[in-house]
Parts: C-alpha cells; structure tokens; sequence
C-alpha cells in the first residue's frame, strides 16, 4: 500500500503533542505563528476511543491493539478532514499525527519496522512540529487525548515517556518545538 | 524487562513443545459465507468434546471491546476498506491475545469460526494488497489445520438468498457500487473465493467439498483431524507467543499463578 495521494498545493503540518487538551490550542498558535489560516484535525475524530471509553470489558486492549484503532481513526482524518484540506489547497495542522504513534510503539515495545508498515498510507507531512505539554499539570482523563488513554489502559501516567521520545526526535532534527 | 519476557515466552513454548501431541490445538474454519462451515463448526466441536477434550470456540468479529465499533459502523456505512480492515485486525489481536493464545497455553482445543484467512481473502477482495494485510496482522499465529469449506460462488449466493438479504457490507457494495444486494453479493463472492483459492494453495489448506452431505463431511473433517493429531508444534509461532507475552503480561502471569496453584 503506497500513502494517500495529496494535491501538492496543500500543506500538511504534524503536531505531535503529550497534553490532549493543548492539541487545539497548539495547532492555533502554530498556524498564527506562520500567519496562515487553516484547518485543524484531532485525535478520535471517529470517536472510537470514547465509544470503548464507555464500554465494560473484561480484558483492556494491548498496546498493539491500541495502535490498530488509532491507525483506524487515523485513515477516518485522513479521509475526512485532513486528504480533502490539502486537495483544496488549505494548510491543515494534524494533532496529533504518526509520531505519536511511534512514540507510544517505542514506549510498549513495538518494532518501529511494524509500526512503519502499519502506517504506509500516511502521507509524510511538509513539516513537522511538537509540543511541549505542561508535565506537572495533572493527568487528563482518558478521552482528552491519545496519551491520556493509553496511560489509562496501561495503569501508569506515559506523558515522561512521550516527553522523552520527542526530546530525541527533536534532538535529531526530525521536529521542531512550537 | 525485554529479556523477562523473552524468558518467559521461551518457557511457554518449551511447555507447549513437551506436551507433544496432547498440546492444545488451533482448527480454523474458513470459507465463504454459504459455505455450511458453521454447521460443520458445531458438529466437529461437539465430537471433540464427546471425545473429552476441552474446547474453546472463537468467532470472528466477537470481541466484547471492538465488535460494538465495529457494528455500529458497519449499520452507518461508514467505514471504508482500509478502517473495514484495520477495525477488524483489532477485533481479531484483541480476540488471539485475550481468548485464542491463554486457552492454547492451557492446553484447550481451540475452534476457530474464520480466522486470519477471513480477512486476508475479504481485505484482498476489496483491493488491499496481500503484503499490508500480513504485516497489520502480524505477528502471526498460525493454525495446526486450516479446514476451507470449499463452494462455487454460485452455491453460495443461492444459499444466502435462500436464508435473507445479504447486508452491505457482506454483499460488498462499499467496493463494487451495485446497488442490488444479490447481484452484488455474488460479483463481490466471487472474488473472494478466488482470493480463498489462491491462499488455499499457499497455506496448504485442507479442502473440504462443502457440496457434499453434510454428514459426509464431518466424517471426514474427523478422520482428516486425526490424521493430523500428531502434527509439531509450528515453530515459527514462537515470535507471537513472545509477542503475547510482551503485550498481555497480565494474562501471562494469570496463566503462570493458575499453574502454579494447580
């Protein structure tokens, strides 16, 4: 599977960030930063995540499972929100986008080479950026965002971790702070 | 921590290895629908335990955290092949981590209504490629037998007809546009019997006519199951048995404290 096409007059920006509730207002303030308009796509547009929020289950998903639905909501923005922006020439900040993923994959122990195919159809984004989330600010509840959940289902607060994960991307010049 | 589990999951299989041929084993069920394979499914699980073994069924698209997702937007229509696909690859890792991979460990036999080759042939159908689908369902865990339920995609649409109207998304029409159920059922049946067929032959199914009596056929599902009784321990599942260990440590452990108190 090749990554969706995009109209190259687009721009895709990615905002990979660690607070779920920072994801609307760092989108804002990355496109004022450049003084451009634009759209902003979220986690769990398809509202998978708050549908299981809501469910009794016996056994919690692992984290392979986890990345599965997220890979799901992700195809969902894609086809949606974040494919139809760029084919009419808007910019669109995705808050989060693959890297949040990966991070959470390096943090369970998945194979970045599974991750890697899993997201194939992931087109790469123009540029890419993260945010630095308030870490002493208390823990959101599950739905406020991707980190918050998988913290949720894996009984531990995973924000360090993801911290730490962009840390190095940006360290490495593969993301920029906003 | 890696290394923790990695001993763990080599202990696991050593386990399952000594156990020689009264391990537990993994019989999926494939075909397409109208195949009669759920008939047959039931048949061979009551033998099984008539024999006294222990068995435990799985079906697909049956797990108690994604089946309701995935029904609701199955009833909206609003999923396409790729969020079809990765919905189902969740509900099928949720299912193998949390029902089919503990009953094995313990020694169950494991019944399998539609395993992995379900979404295999249905996702290729629908024109994802074979190589994706194998990685999202990866790690793999393969079956000991794979009974394919084999019929024309004539029998099978005559036999759905026969019973109701195929819904939207078994009949296909996300993919084939025919706004006729029955037409597209069988347009859309046909294709998946060809991707069967193909994956039949490179993972050595063993077909069943499912043409044939049903009586005759569960009599030769029996012999055929104990024909390969003594079949060994695929080797290659050890790197899902690692990865079960990896990602459900909590059942891992329930699993070792059960042994341990029996």
């Amino acid at each position: 599977m090749a990554a969706l096409k995009v109209s190259t007059s687009g721009r895709l920006l990615s905002l990979d960030i660690v607070e779920g509730h920072d994801a609307v207002s760092s989108a804002k303030k990355l496109l004022k930063s450049r003084s451009i308009t634009g759209g902003i796509s979220t986690w769990d547009a398809s509202s998978i995540f708050f549908e299981m929020n809501n469910l009794e289950v016996d056994d919690k998903p692992s984290p392979r499972t986890l990345v599965l639905l997220y890979a799901a909501d992700l195809f969902f923005r894609l086809r949606w929100e974040i494919v139809p922006a760029l084919d009419e020439g808007k910019c669109v900040v995705a808050a989060p986008y693959i890297e949040t993923a990966y991070a959470f994959g390096a943090v369970s122990g998945l194979p970045k080479q599974w991750l890697t195919e899993v997201f194939r159809f992931a087109p790469a984004p123009s540029e890419s950026f993260r945010a630095n989330g308030d870490s002493s600010a208390k823990l959101g509840v599950a739905t406020t965002g991707f980190v918050e959940f998988c913290s949720s289902i894996l009984g531990q607060d995973l924000r360090p971790k993801f911290v730490e994960y962009f840390d190095d991307l940006e360290r490495r010049g593969a993301c920029r702070s906003i | 921590m890696i290394e923790n589990v990695r001993e763990t999951a080599r202990k696991l299989c050593e386990e399952i290895r000594k156990k020689g041929k009264d391990r537990g084993l993994l019989i999926a069920f494939e075909g397409p629908d109208g195949s009669g394979k759920t008939t047959q499914r039931k048949l061979f699980k009551d033998w099984l335990a008539g024999e006294g073994y222990n068995v435990k069924t799985t079906k697909w698209n049956s797990s108690d955290l994604i089946k309701p997702i995935i029904k609701a937007r199955k009833n909206m229509r609003s999923i396409n092949q790729e969020e079809f696909c990765l919905l189902h690859a969740a509900d099928f890792r949720h299912r193998l981590e949390t029902e089919v991979m503990p009953a094995l460990v313990k020694g169950k036999m494991v019944v399998a209504d539609r395993f992995l080759f379900t979404a295999l042939a249905r996702d290729a159908a629908r024109g994802l490629e074979l190589d994706w689908l194998l990685h999202i369902y990866s790690p793999l865990y393969w079956p000991d037998i794979v009974f394919y339920f084999s019929v024309s995609p004539e029998t099978s649409g005559k036999r759905i007809a026969a019973t109701r109207t195929p819904k939207y998304y078994e009949a296909g029409q996300d993919v084939t546009n025919i706004e006729d159920p029955f037409e597209s059922y069988n347009q859309f049946i046909s294709r998946v019997i060809k991707e069967y067929e193909a994956l039949a032959i490179i993972f050595k199914f063993i077909t069943v006519d499912a043409e044939a009596p049903i009586y005759d056929q569960h009599v030769q599902i029996r012999k055929l199951f104990q024909e390969s009784r003594e079949r060994p321990w695929p080797e290659w599942n050890e790197e899902a048995i690692t990865d079960w260990a990896m990602m459900a440590p909590k059942l891992v452990k329930q699993r070792e404290a059960s042994v341990g108190g029996s």
